[in-house]
């Protein structure tokens, strides 16, 4: 299990996070729309689950772990756009 | 002109007529579905038309008007009567088009220009999405090509290698299969861009389906269309790749986008030099410089539509002394894709009716010279035939009452009636609806009513009626007349009507009916009417008539003065009418087609103006008189009566003749005297006075003649070369015995 609620209700994703976590997140996020969710340390994230946080929109906390997310696939927060991924390739493009 | 050019200037003129039509019954009847099917099948079989014709200028515009119509028809837009008003400025242009056609064989020089600016007003209505779906629908990788377009620096980083694109939507379940999309896009090499989106809304988080994909993406790689495919080589069904074509930049595509690079740069600088603050007298140079160049610079991107837009604001910005508008149009190209510049004005074909539903109009066009023709030897069978009549009688008369002359005289009768059948199929050859002259009317309403800042509308009937083509084409300039008069003087200003307890918007009615060998045609209006007393008065001042007369008349005949020559009641000339000719030019045309015209009216109430006009001009009722030793044809209709009289009734008033014609007094005339004929003396003191009374010179006169002889049917020609100048006749026609009969213009006579 790699979707967890610490003690402070934040939704922590951790490591590689398979499809099955998809419904596990799900669950916590029906409880607490807004998490909010920690995915700073999750290295990969499934389809499922990103498409768990792109329906919901929580409150992010941190950089995605997973790098691939970070850089195509980021969530806009709730009143923004789904995701936007050429904005994240332009800024990347920018840093480096 | 070759023919496959005359043919399509044909058709589309009756195109152009009917989708005319239809649109101004539109604008009475806004959303009437049948009549918008009307309209966008003309303009889809004119566009069709004018491909085959290679018209690209008139093709294009009527493509954007068929969007617009289609967009209509979907009810996707509203019928507003601006949206009208574009449609019907792109059917005139369209008409003009063909009329330049026709006499240079092809579009005038600024056709492109003209169909770019008709275009882009028709355009303007067009709701966004419907342009943008249709766009989209054309090619599934136009997204691929305009992210490209607009991202300078991917263009860069892949050189001249290729841009692959990838449409990846998963199927709902790929999670029970085992897929994970993301896992997948992630093995492919060089990705340069991915969007992820949802495919249809996100339903409310309790109702969710965490194991049912809801994922579209889409990608950019500069990897080979191989690489990537082996990627996803086991669901080839759920994605789709393409090479965006790019390619070399020999290619013409690239050409076009640096070009198109360029055209943005260029564009952006006239942004900037609108935007930056300017003196006062610079203002409209450098506007209609910044104007100019985007102009072509969007031409030259192959842009028409985009110059269109800027063109259609430069009127509001020279105006209003501001380039705000510029800089908005300005603004939205500078934000849209560079291929949708042009993409606005790509050519897509919206699925048009399919030809088997249009109505088959079951026509054959004949020339018209060929049905003359056949009705010129169909008016010599008559002649002819007329001969052989009196033969027939002459050997009656001379053998008796044997065997031959009665074979004779009944073959006779058969050839009377197998001619008599021949010529009236002849004649109907060119027998044509009145709607024809009847369908250009309501446009004249519309456009006349509000030039004057009037409301009226023309309700039609008995426009399927058919007469002669010759008196159909004639009465349209009558008509025109009567129906000016009508809006320029008849009907009030809407203000003046409120205060009459009229309804604002006044009732023009237009009415055709047969009445034996005639057509009526009344055109009746609601407004205030003719005011007789007005009439006499002006009549006296121009001395029209003199003071006895002037008393004489009835209210009634006062108002046929309204035809005479040189009478107008208008307090002043205005631009539609009322220079005084236009109602005497009404009767000159109609009598010199052998029919009659007369006013009625009530005060207040309105006036209707009834024209009377010969079914065909081909066949005419005459009546043979004798004056002046000469005989002469008189169409029957001119005549009203014949009234043989004392000669001691006939008056001596100052140096002309009148008689009394049951309380009336009917000023009169010889005929031989006014045809400078010798009098061979018949009318002496003893006799009775022969006089014919007729209506036709506007009002009733008496014409004195020698004698009466038959009644005909007689084929009248018109006067033809020199003698076509000649007035008092209206033609000419062949008698039974081969001699030639003048018939008479009664009207022009007794001018």
């Amino acid at each position: 299990m790699t979707v967890k609620l610490n003690h402070e209700g934040v939704i922590i994703l951790a490591g590689e996070c398979p499809v099955e976590d998809a419904e596990t997140l799900l669950e916590h996020l029906q409880a607490r729309r807004d998490g909010p969710v920690d995915w700073s340390g999750c290295t990969a994230l499934h389809t499922a689950v990103l498409q768990i946080l792109m329906a919901a929109r929580p409150k992010l906390l941190g950089e995605c772990g997973d790098g691939f997310v970070r850089t195509w696939a980021a969530i806009a927060p709730r009143d923004g756009v789904a995701a936007k991924g050429r904005k994240t390739a332009r800024d990347r493009k920018s840093e480096s | 002109m070759n023919a496959l050019l005359e043919q399509f200037v044909i058709e589309a003129r009756e195109l152009v007529n009917e989708a005319s039509d239809e649109l101004l019954a539109l604008e009475r009847l806004p959303g009437d579905q049948q009549r918008i099917d009307v309209v966008f099948r003309a303009f889809h079989t004119l566009k069709g038309g004018a491909a085959i014709a290679d018209l690209p200028d008139m093709t294009q515009l009527l493509h954007v008007g068929e969007d617009l119509l289609s967009a209509l028809r979907g009810r996707k837009l509203p019928c507003t009567s601006d949206i009208i008003n574009a449609l019907l400025a792109c059917v005139d242009q369209v008409g003009h088009w063909l009329a330049d056609i026709e006499t240079t064989g092809r579009l005038p020089d600024l056709a492109a220009e003209r169909a770019a600016v008709l275009a882009a007003d028709l355009r303007r209505f067009l709701p966004r999405s419907s342009v943008e779906t249709a766009v989209r629908a054309d090619s599934e990788f136009d997204w691929a090509a305009r992210i490209i377009a607009d991202d300078p620096a991917l263009s860069a980083k892949a050189g001249h290698g290729a841009i692959v694109a990838i449409a990846y939507d998963p199927q709902p379940n790929c999670f029970f299969d085992g897929d994970n999309p993301l896992g997948l896009l992630r093995k492919v090499p060089q990705l340069v861009f991915l969007d992820v989106r949802a495919r249809s809304p996100w339903p409310d988080l309790q109702k969710i389906n965490p194991f049912a994909c809801n994922l579209a993406f889409r990608a950019l790689t500069l990897a080979s269309r191989h690489d990537v495919g082996q990627v996803f080589r086991y669901i080839p069904d759920q994605v789709r790749i393409a090479e965006i074509a790019r390619g070399s930049d020999s290619s013409a595509a690239a050409r076009e986008r640096s070009s198109r690079d360029l055209a943005r740069k260029i564009l952006a600088a006239q942004r900037t030099l609108l935007a930056a603050p300017c003196p006062e007298k610079e203002f409209f140079g450098r506007l209609g410089a910044a104007i100019e160049v985007a102009k072509n610079v969007l031409r030259f991107a192959g842009a028409e539509g985009g110059a269109a837009r800027i063109e259609a604001v430069r009127a509001e910005a020279t105006s209003a002394r501001n380039a705000d508008v510029v800089l908005r149009v300005l603004d939205q190209l500078l934000s849209s894709a560079a291929s949708d510049w042009s993409k606005a004005d790509s050519v897509h074909d919206t699925e048009g009716a399919p030809a088997g539903e249009l109505p088959a109009t079951r026509t054959l066009r004949i020339e018209e010279a060929k049905v003359d023709r056949r009705l010129d030897v169909a008016g010599e069978l008559i002649v002819a035939k007329n001969t052989m009549n009196d033969l027939a009688a002459r050997i009656g008369a001379e053998l008796g009452e044997v065997e031959i002359a009665r074979a004779v005289r009944n073959q006779t009768a058969v050839i009377d009636r197998l001619v008599g059948q021949t010529h009236h199929s002849a004649v109907q050859l060119r027998m044509v609806p009145l709607a024809q002259a009847f369908r250009r009317l309501p446009r004249v309403v519309r456009d006349v009513s509000h030039e004057l800042g009037k409301q009226a509308a023309i309700t039609m009937k008995g426009e399927d009626i058919e007469a002669d083509k010759s008196v159909v084409d004639a009465i349209f300039e009558p008509l025109l007349h009567v129906l000016r008069n009508a809006l320029d003087h008849g009907i009030e200003p809407p203000e003046g009507r409120r205060a009459a307890g009229k309804p604002e918007q006044a009732e023009i009615t237009l009415g055709a009916f047969r009445h034996g060998e005639h057509i009526v045609i009344e055109l009746g209006d609601d407004g205030r009417g003719i005011d007789p007393a007005a009439v006499r008065r002006k009549a006296r001042e121009q001395s029209l008539i003199g003071e006895e007369e002037a008393r004489e008349l009835s209210d009634d005949q006062a108002i046929q003065l309204v035809f005479a020559e040189g009478l107008s009641t208008a307090a002043q000339v205005s631009q539609v009418s009322g220079r005084g000719v236009g109602l005497a030019a009404v009767r000159a045309t109609v009598e010199r087609l052998g029919g009659a015209v007369g006013v009625a009216s009530q005060s207040g109430r309105g006036t209707t103006v009834r024209l009377t006009l010969p079914l065909s001009m081909a066949f005419m009722r005459i009546m043979t008189i004798h004056a002046g030793g000469e005989v002469f044809g008189v169409p029957i209709e001119a005549i009203a009566e014949t009234v043989r009289l004392p000669r001691a009734h006939i008056l001596q008033i100052k140096n002309g003749e009148a008689f009394v014609l049951r309380d009336r007094i009917v000023p009169t005339c010889r005929l031989d005297r006014l045809l400078d004929l010798p009098n061979v003396g018949i009318c002496d003191r003893d006799n009775d006075a022969l006089i014919l009374v007729t209506d036709a010179g506007g009002q009733t006169a008496g014409l004195e003649i020698d004698s009466i002889g038959e009644r005909l049917d007689v084929v009248v020609k018109p006067m033809q070369g020199l003698l076509a100048e000649v007035q008092d006749y209206a033609g000419t026609t062949m008698l039974g015995n081969g001699r030639v009969l003048l018939v008479l213009n009664l009207g022009a006579v007794l001018q």
